[in-house]
């Protein structure tokens, strides 16, 4: 389960002068975002582009301090730059690179070596995840010159092969095609039930669709703050719309239904 | 240790794969000792030949047949040089200097006139100067044998010109060149440590951050120093087997060298070859973490790569204070990386005995300038993503 507690973080954007000395502009990216994620749910981060959803999330991962706020994942304090909460999280962030001259089962092994796996079960793992996501045709193949979709699938691997309890993907969709959507899809809904592990999953996009085909509960964020939760039906209900999108919208964009939810 | 290994044998993988960083290994090793041995062994053979060769080119030498007989008695041939010669040793076509003798040679000389020769060479072209002093040499013989025959002629002995006999004892061509050979040898190897490790250094730090492979990677609980440890033991494992094969090419590049001289500097002993190692290794471990922590500020391989640039610009520079120096070596010289490897690579070359004390000060700013690096490296790896 990740707690986050009046979450905010501002950056300061230094000056474009070498010569002059002038003000850091400061940039407001997280002013107070708070949701809860339980297990055995998939919580999507609904908001537009720049609203904060992966400052946050990078938060999460321990990769960037808070400036106030609280994140607790199974109870425990993270803090950015300790590795205590990192064993309990697989993450797919923005940057998902591999290692072009590695074969995508070696990148994947690599990491589960990492997460303190020994290499049979690391394979064993590899070999259960090719399964899954489809990975097989390329498992042995050196990463340099994958498709975006091979590249993705890969790099999710990589970020489930410990096998976390706590899963947090950003925009995972990206660069997937339909099939490749609809086969994340079902592994995400695998990983939610008991059979997968009832794992607790935080899943971060801009897509209306995927939301409402996916998740539990919804965490609507705009200009960096969590502006309305609760599941699809209960936004829908809130906003009065039949339509997500509309919703959406309404909640992100118009400060009167941002204020009543 | 156990994430350690993990890491530093990754990487290792990842820069045997890399085509850049083997090509850069392969040059380094295969060629780059080989070759300057065989350019240092032509170079003093072809100094050697031009003296041993025993021929002078001259134009106008039918001016002068009493001056060809001493010339030909001393065991030179004489060449006629070609019309053209001002041309040809400025084309550096000509490698000998050439001595002009004017018609009026044997005429002067016969009512007691001083005839002039000339010895004409062309500056830029340095073969040509170093044929000069042999043939100044052979003049100053003829000068002499005509002015003592016309002394003993009227009685007079030969030996009143020479207050004081002057002898030439010549040890030094063969030393000048070994000192040439050994600091280049000793250059070759600080050159060899900087570049050796350079792309792999950039890809295991800069790399990952313009792949996008760092983010994830501090994502997983294993710690900064770990990383920074596992990347470093890769990167210098890699500059010192570079190092060692270059030390042992030695070997085999001593058979292409023709030259004799050269041939008998380079006979190392086992042991002094491992005692290079030894010297070099600390030196080599520094410079790879110097690397890494350079190229961590880069957000790209090119700008790590410009970055690094400094760093091979500046191992010759420092190499060749020691050049400028008079006397004996300063003491701080013993803590200036590459200057205190240079020192006793020097010693080890010049068959001096090198104790553990001389290595001691060498190997602790090593050890210093090493963990400096390291540790600015882990704490840069992670502060780079906030």
């Amino acid at each position: 389960m990740i707690r986050v507690e009046n979450l905010s973080k501002q950056f300061s954007r230094a000056s474009n002068s070498f010569w002059k000395r002038e003000q850091n502009e400061i940039v407001q990216a997280v002013t107070n975002v708070s949701f809860t994620a339980a297990d055995g749910q998939i919580t999507g981060l609904l908001g537009a582009n720049g609203a904060g959803k992966t400052t946050s999330l990078r938060m999460i991962a321990a990769l960037l301090k808070q400036d106030s706020g609280q994140i607790l994942v199974d109870g425990v304090a993270v803090h950015a730059g300790e590795q205590r909460t990192q064993a309990q999280m697989g993450v797919l962030s923005d940057a998902r690179g591999l290692y072009p001259r590695l074969s995508a089962r070696e990148n994947i092994v690599y990491y589960g070596l990492l997460h303190g796996m020994t290499r049979e079960q690391a394979n064993g793992r590899v070999d259960q995840l090719a399964e899954i996501l489809d990975l097989k045709k390329f498992i042995e193949r050196r990463c340099d010159g994958f498709s975006q979709g091979e590249k993705m699938k890969t790099a999710l691997a990589r970020a489930l092969v410990h096998d976390p309890r706590n899963i947090i993907l950003d925009e995972p969709t990206n660069g997937l095609d339909v099939v490749a959507t609809r086969a994340l899809r079902e592994f995400l809904r695998w990983l939610r039930s008991e059979q997968g592990g009832s794992k607790c999953i935080i899943f971060s996009t801009h897509i209306m669709q995927e939301v409402e085909r996916l998740c539990d509960q919804v965490v609507v964020i705009a200009h960096g703050a969590t502006v309305a939760q609760g599941t699809v039906l209960q936004l829908l209900e809130q906003t009065q719309e039949n339509d997500f999108e509309n919703a959406f919208v309404k909640l992100a964009f118009e400060p009167a239904h941002r204020d009543a939810a | 240790m156990k994430n350690i290994i993990v890491i530093a044998r990754k990487e290792l993988l990842d820069a045997l794969r890399d085509r850049r960083t083997m090509l850069m290994v392969f040059v380094i090793t295969l060629l780059g000792m080989p070759f300057m041995m065989v350019v240092l062994s032509e170079s003093a053979n072809r100094y050697e030949t031009q003296i041993e060769k025993k021929q002078i080119w001259v134009a106008g030498m039918g001016n002068a047949p009493i001056l060809q007989n001493y010339v030909e008695r001393q065991g030179y041939t004489v060449r006629e040089a070609p019309a053209d010669y001002e041309q040809q040793l400025q084309t550096k076509n000509l490698i000998d200097p050439v001595l002009v003798i004017d018609p009026d040679f044997q005429d002067k000389l016969a009512v007691g006139e001083r005839p002039a020769v000339y010895i004409v060479m062309d500056v830029a072209n340095q073969d040509s100067q170093a044929g000069v002093r042999p043939l100044r040499a052979l003049l100053q013989g003829f000068n002499m044998e005509a002015a003592g025959l016309n002394l003993a002629m009227r009685g007079v002995s030969p030996d009143i010109l020479n207050v004081v006999e002057v002898r030439e004892r010549h040890l030094s061509r063969s030393a000048d060149s070994g000192a040439q050979l050994k600091s280049a040898l000793s250059l070759m190897l600080m050159l060899t440590m900087v570049s050796a490790g350079l792309y792999a250094a950039i890809d295991t730090s800069a790399g990952e951050r313009e792949r996008g492979s760092l983010e994830p990677l501090m994502m997983t609980p294993v710690s900064s120093w770990e990383f920074t440890t596992g990347k470093w033991m890769a990167v210098g494992s890699l500059t010192m087997l570079v190092v060692v094969f270059s030390v042992l090419s030695i070997f085999p590049a001593s058979w292409l060298v023709r030259n004799e001289t050269v041939r008998i500097m380079m006979q190392f002993s086992v042991t002094e070859l491992m005692l290079m190692i030894l010297v070099l290794l600390p030196l080599g471990l520094a410079i790879t973490a110097v690397q890494i922590a350079i190229a961590i500020n880069g957000k790209s391989h090119k700008e790590a790569q410009a970055r690094c640039t400094v760093l091979v610009v500046a191992a010759p520079l420092v190499s060749m204070v020691g050049l400028f120096k008079q006397g004996a070596d300063p003491v701080w010289f013993k803590w200036v990386p590459l200057l205190g490897q240079n020192q006793l690579m020097g010693k080890i070359l010049n068959n001096e005995v090198v104790s553990s004390a001389d290595m001691l000060m060498p190997v602790l700013s090593c050890a210093l300038i090493t963990f400096a690096a390291l540790w600015y490296v882990s704490r840069k790896l992670r502060t780079v993503l906030m």
